[in-house]
């Protein structure tokens, strides 16, 4: 795994190794854990998530923007 | 000057129904989702992504659980241009064009192209590139694909 250096005041790190102890976990598991709290994720995850979807669909390139169509217009309608 | 682009809810919802990543939609989510893209979004056209992409009929074929929707989701905001967009019920009339006025329905998508002077839509949709077509530059999913850098 790579490795980053960060330079934080004497105060927040302080603070981070306090919370850590006090929680019993580590400062890289805290760190990880606002990074995902403040939205910032591993790309790859939705790419992946999308390189999964409609794998089994069977559906052909029309076939499915005529059903994206179809049920987006459902979904208007219900607006008009 | 790169131009912002409005990506319909057909696109994106298309591009989750195929595996093949050279369908055009699916390139078109994969640029949203990879920073690629410089693209609109309301939270109105954010809410209809979402409940298009969990209809039975679209969550049956695309086969992706809730939490992976709403996973995509957040990583198509997350490289969104966020606009607030104000849709009154006369907007139709405010918006309409020598091609008809836009209908209810596609209202929100016209109201976000007009937050940004010069922004375009990409659609599958030719009857709404029709009607906002005299106004705003519009691209298939294929076409706009072709544009995209490889």
């Amino acid at each position: 795994m790579p490795r980053l250096t960060i330079t934080l005041s004497e105060e927040r790190q302080r603070a981070l190794k306090e919370t850590a102890a006090r929680r019993g976990t580590t400062i890289t598991a805290l760190i990880d854990e606002s990074l995902e709290l403040a939205g910032i994720r591993a790309r790859q995850s939705a790419s992946e998530i999308l390189a999964m979807a409609g794998q089994d669909s069977g559906l052909s390139e029309e076939e499915a923007m005529a059903l994206a169509l179809e049920e987006t217009a459902k979904v208007r309608a219900e607006l008009d | 000057m790169t131009r912002f682009v409005v990506i319909d809810t057909n696109v994106v919802v298309s591009g989750t129904l195929r595996g093949d990543e050279a369908t055009p939609p699916k390139q078109i989510v994969q640029a949203m989702i990879g920073g690629h893209l410089r693209f609109l979004l309301s939270n109105e056209l954010l809410r209809e992504y979402r409940r298009v992409l969990l209809r039975p009929l679209i969550a049956e074929r695309h086969g992706l659980a809730e939490a992976q929707v709403d996973a995509l989701l957040l990583d198509i905001v997350l490289g969104a241009t966020m606009r607030e967009v104000v849709t009154v019920s006369e907007g139709a009339d405010r918006i309409g064009t020598a091609a008809g006025p836009v209908p209810a329905g596609d209202i929100h998508i016209a109201e976000l192209l007009r937050t940004m002077s010069g922004s375009v839509l990409v659609t599958g949709d030719r009857r709404l590139a029709e009607v906002v077509g005299p106004w705003c530059e519009t691209f298939s999913p294929a076409d706009f694909a072709a544009t995209l850098p490889r």
